[in-house]
């Protein structure tokens, strides 16, 4: 177990930047996870941290270690691919103990510690198996078994998620958490997905273009976005955002173009509410008229997609509110609107 | 009996082409041949075309061992056969004993007509072991010692002493080497290849009789080893193989100072081996009254061939023409096998190169004495296995009567078909 | 579906004339379109496959036509087994298979790794450099190697005498390892060396490509897998490169038996056709092309032929048993 400190690191190839100045510190046995779109340098921030990029500037800290300049085993760090990278000729077993064979371990305590951890990820009847004889989500335990039985201070995860279906993620998801819980170990995740964000992550760390946009608990990200970017990046479907020029607009949220001077407004989907006594935690609801254009039911929900002042708006509601058409009445509370400046970011209330 | 049908019937049929040949329509006969000798053809066939308007030669030309494989194939097949075959010495033995080919002594050929006008040595090469004569010989290669005067002098040692017999021989190598530090042969090898040749009896063959007796376990194979190895333990030999690059560097620097060969090649060293040394290479007789050839040339007609009687012209236009083989000599120095020819004028000239010696005259006096060797189609076989035998004794000590008892049996294995 | 079938237009049916390859129902005109293979593969492949096969239990002198063969059962193989020289010519083939091909093998994965890991800019030229040899005419490469290795003007010895005869304080202190006379490389002891080191040469490059095509497909990701779990650069070559090189190592190595022991060109070219002194150049090809072309035995020559089939066939088998176990 170690902490994890980001200090100004910074990665460019050539003249573009990919990372620019991050600065993170990581806790002891946190759960950290990078989200962000492909390309925000979240996996390059991962892979400086596991010694298999160069780093262009900054420093990186485990625990009280710079680590700049040490090679990818002094870090002391285990890494799970989002191909598994498992050793195609190896069995489960080689594959496990093959970073143990290169510590020179001895073998019986390197077939303790294999045994071990293949018991804890319930790999122990496919031991003597090839990778290409196991499933999806078996190569994945291998791939984390081998990781784990090095007992590192820090985990990182590159998408491990990615290649499996949406039923063995959710399950995986749940593993991974379960591990984490039993190894109370740093884990460093990356992935671009928010659900697996938000359901492993003790804090989360969002990433555009190379910068840091905010540091938070999956609550606070969600529901204290600090800039339109994190706003619109979490949660599905996304916020919808408003131009506060519009004085009808204005008017509908009851917006006072104060000391803030407020330019765009946000509500998500789900706080809007076609019946009025839906809307909790107020006495009288705000609402605004809106002109129903389509609707696609998800199962358990419904979209609506309306125009509400020449601007499109989405409202997310439960699937019995069968055909929505025409002019609607859409309920809301005052409250759970985020007011936006100039520069994008959240003016707190 | 089916052959003797096949033959009697072949035979009417060109008979019968023969007569027609005035009445015929234009002809085209192909000849294959190798390089150099289609030179010769090249440059006979305007002559021959002109004084047979009726019939077109085409010269189809491979390389050496290309053509004889091309030619065994085409025997074997029966298919692509030329009218005109050109064999050379080295596979007329085992062409002429295969029945391929039409037997020339036969009529309609009756080339026993004029077969006494050439040199009478290299007939029975191309002649069957039932007494069929096969093809008939263009040009051959009476053997010559070519050698360096000019070192020979420096050295204090006469031609007299290079050719008086073997042990003379190898002693005036040893002076050689020890006066100018020049080597005198190639390679010890030569001398066995020379004595294993000379004197043969009436009906012996250098490895088997005419019986196919294997004739290697004697007293001339002895000595030829032993011959060979006090040579190569006399250290007067450069070890080199006849054609290799140190071997045309040795004679062209002089630091090999005689070699044995065909009188052929007289005109490699004057061309491209030595052509500095004008004046300073002699040509003698063999050693020890020692008779052999190398290689010649050789006509046959196939016996599925198209155009027989024009081919046959061909040939006897080739063989029995004087001016033609004059030609052949002047060109590619292929040495007449026609006797008319070698008493031409011509042979009276002097050389330049080889220090105005009258050498062809003595060329054609050793031709004469060249003995009749039988041919056996196992003999590059048994050469194979008589030079490794040779080189176990050369480099490694082995026992000559040992190798050559061993030799002996191998040649009998080899040669398990007759 | 019932309105479909119901909809569909009476079958009509095929006009008696017309164009006969057209017709429907001809059942000649597939054969002739696939024929062409049928008939070049029977002419240039089945035939002579059978009809060596049916020579090899004949004797034949060729030079006296198709009807001078006798059948002689299994004498040729028999003769083939018992005959020193075809014995000789295995041995050799043998030892130049191996003094060529292991090194082959050794040199180019290593090589490949390199050229792998450490070029990028110039590493399409450096192995067209590489490939040179093999597409190049074996004529020259072997004219080439003679005049190299001619004992008193080539180059090799040039180098090697004057290593040998280096001088210090009247010293040759480099005699014990370099010779100070020329050496003569057309000696037996000699010769399979020579023709092993052209043939090595030749092929290196060869391997080097096959090698670097199968390093490519290896997935970065492995040695990324590889360096956090400690592997230095040998053991990432050791456990990762080499177990993932083995299905095309088994392809090389294949090729490799398959060429070495029908060696022919090479070693006929620096023997001069004649197998060099002692026979010691002379490989199991050129035994069976001499057998065929200047003893004129097409007999024997294809029971050789079919023996050397047997033995290549023998050990390609086993060298599936030893590289060819799946792994993907």
């Amino acid at each position: 177990m170690a902490s994890v400190q980001f200090s100004n690191l910074a990665k460019s190839y050539g003249d573009t930047p990919i990372v620019k100045e991050i600065n993170l510190d990581i806790d002891h046995g946190e759960f950290i996870v990078l989200l962000g779109p492909s390309g925000c340098g979240k996996s390059t921030t991962l892979r400086m941290l596991a010694g298999l990029e160069s780093i262009s500037g900054g420093d990186i800290y485990i625990g009280e270690e710079l680590v700049n300049d040490l090679h990818p085993i002094e870090r002391n760090i285990a890494m799970v691919f989002q191909s598994y990278a498992l050793y195609p000729h190896m069995t489960v077993e080689q594959n496990i103990g093959f970073s143990l064979e290169n510590l020179k371990v001895e073998k019986a305590e390197r077939i303790k510690l294999v045994t071990n951890v293949a018991e804890m990820l319930e790999l122990t009847p496919l031991l003597d198996r090839k990778p290409k004889d196991l499933s999806g989500g078996q190569r994945q335990r291998v791939a984390m078994g081998r990781a784990m039985v090095r007992s590192p201070e820090v985990f990182l995860f590159d998408e491990p998620l990615s290649n499996l279906d949406a039923k063995l993620r959710g399950q995986m998801r749940k593993e991974i958490k379960a591990m984490h819980k039993k190894v109370q170990t740093t884990v460093i995740y990356v992935t671009h997905d928010q659900v697996e964000a938000m359901t492993l992550a003790d804090r989360i760390v969002i990433l555009n273009e190379g910068k840091i946009e905010q540091i938070g608990t999956p609550k606070q990200i969600f529901d204290q976005p600090k800039n339109t970017f994190v706003a619109k990046f979490i949660g599905a479907p996304a916020m919808n955002i408003f131009n506060l020029s519009n004085p009808k607009i204005q008017h509908d949220f009851g917006v006072s173009m104060g000391e803030h001077n407020p330019v765009l407004l946000g509500i998500r989907p789900q706080y809007l509410y076609l019946n009025e006594n839906e809307v909790k935690g107020v006495e009288k609801a705000a609402f605004v008229d809106v002109e129903v254009i389509s609707s696609e039911l998800l199962g358990a929900s419904r979209h609506i997609k309306c125009k509400y002042q020449d601007q499109t708006l989405v409202v997310e509601t439960a699937s019995h509110d069968a055909t929505v058409k025409g002019i609607v009445r859409l309920y809301f509370n005052n409250t759970q609107i985020h007011l936006f400046d100039e520069n994008n970011n959240t003016i707190t209330h | 009996m089916i052959t003797f049908k096949k033959t009697a019937v072949s035979s009417l049929l060109c008979t019968a082409l023969l007569s027609n040949a005035a009445y015929a329509e234009q002809v085209e006969i192909t000849v294959s041949s190798f390089p150099n000798f289609n030179q010769v053809a090249e440059a006979a066939v305007p002559l021959f075309e002109a004084k047979y308007p009726n019939i077109k030669v085409k010269i189809i030309s491979m390389a050496y061992g290309d053509h004889h494989n091309a030619m065994t194939t085409a025997l074997a097949t029966g298919a692509s056969l030329p009218d005109v075959m050109s064999v050379e010495a080295s596979y007329i033995g085992r062409f002429a004993q295969s029945g391929g080919l039409e037997s020339l002594n036969k009529a309609p050929y009756n080339s026993g007509e004029f077969t006494d006008q050439i040199t009478p040595f290299t007939l029975p090469q191309a002649t069957s072991s039932n007494g069929e004569l096969r093809a008939i010989p263009a040009d051959i290669g009476p053997g010559a010692l070519f050698y360096r005067q000019d070192t020979l002098k420096e050295a204090g040692v006469t031609q007299a002493d290079l050719i008086k017999d073997w042990d003379s021989f190898i002693e005036a190598g040893v002076k050689i080497k020890a006066k100018t530090g020049n080597y005198l042969l190639a390679n010890a090898v030569d001398i066995k290849d020379i004595y294993i040749r000379a004197n043969l009896k009436n009906g012996e063959g250098i490895y088997f009789d005419k019986d196919h007796n294997i004739l290697v376990n004697s007293p001339r194979f002895k000595e030829a080893f032993r011959l060979a190895k006090a040579a190569r333990v006399a250290g007067i030999d450069a070890r080199v193989g006849a054609w290799s690059a140190e071997w045309t560097e040795g004679l062209k620097r002089g630091t090999i100072s005689s070699q044995m060969m065909g009188a052929w090649l007289g005109g490699h060293l004057e061309d491209w081996i030595a052509p500095d040394s004008t004046g300073l290479w002699r040509s003698s007789q063999l050693p020890n009254e020692a008779f052999a050839s190398w290689g010649g040339s050789f006509y046959a007609i196939p016996v599925k061939a198209k155009h027989k009687p024009e081919a046959w012209e061909f040939i006897k236009f080739m063989t029995t023409t004087k001016e033609i083989q004059l030609l052949g000599m002047k060109e590619v120095n292929a040495f007449p096998s026609l006797i008319s020819a070698q008493d031409d004028p011509f042979f009276n000239e002097e050389i330049a190169y080889l220090g105005g010696q009258k050498a062809r005259i003595e060329w054609k006096a050793s031709s004469a004495k060249i003995p009749t060797v039988v041919m056996d189609r196992y003999d590059e076989s048994a050469r194979q296995i008589i030079n490794d035998a040779l080189e176990q004794v050369l480099e490694k000590d082995a026992d000559i009567d040992t190798v050559l008892a061993e030799a002996e049996k191998q040649i009998k294995r080899k040669a398990r078909r007759r | 579906m019932n309105s479909i079938t119901s909809q569909s237009v009476p079958h009509k049916a095929p006009a008696k004339k017309g164009n006969f390859w057209l017709r429907k129902g001809n059942k000649i005109a597939p054969y002739f379109f696939i024929s062409p293979f049928f008939i070049i593969f029977g002419v240039f492949g089945l035939f002579p496959l059978l009809f060596s096969l049916y020579l090899s239990f004949h004797y034949w002198e060729p030079a006296a036509g198709l009807a001078a063969m006798e059948w002689v059962g299994l004498e040729n193989y028999i003769f083939a087994f018992q005959d020193d020289w075809f014995q000789k010519s295995i041995y050799n083939t043998g030892v130049i298979a191996l003094k060529s091909g292991i090194p082959q093998h050794a040199l180019a994965i290593p090589l490949a790794f390199f050229i792998h890991t450490s070029f990028t800019r110039w590493r399409n030229t450096v192995i067209g450099v590489y490939f040179i040899p093999y597409i190049t005419s074996t004529v020259a490469i072997s004219l080439v190697f003679t005049t190299l290795f001619s004992r008193d003007f080539g180059m090799v010895n040039q180098v090697l005498t004057s290593l040998g005869n280096f001088t210090i304080a009247d010293m040759k202190v480099l005699s014990w390892i370099f010779p100070v006379e020329n050496i003569d490389w057309t000696r037996p002891e000699y010769t399979k060396d020579m023709i092993s080191f052209v043939v090595f040469w030749r092929y290196v490059g060869w391997n080097t490509v096959l090698y670097l095509s199968a390093l490519q497909t290896i997935p970065r990701d492995l040695y990324e897998a590889a360096i956090i779990d400690g592997a230095n650069r040998y053991q990432q070559f050791r456990y990762v490169t080499l177990p993932m090189l083995k299905p095309m190592a088994f392809f090389a190595v294949t090729l490799t038996i398959i060429g070495n022991l029908q060696l022919f060109e090479e070693p006929f070219i620096i023997t001069g056709g004649t197998g060099g002194i002692d026979q010691a150049g002379k490989t199991a090809a050129m035994h069976m092309y001499i057998t065929a072309f200047v003893e004129s035995d097409f007999g024997t020559a294809s029971a050789i032929s079919w023996i050397l089939f047997m033995i290549i066939a023998g050990l390609t088998w086993l060298n599936h048993k030893v590289l060819g176990g799946s792994n993907h």
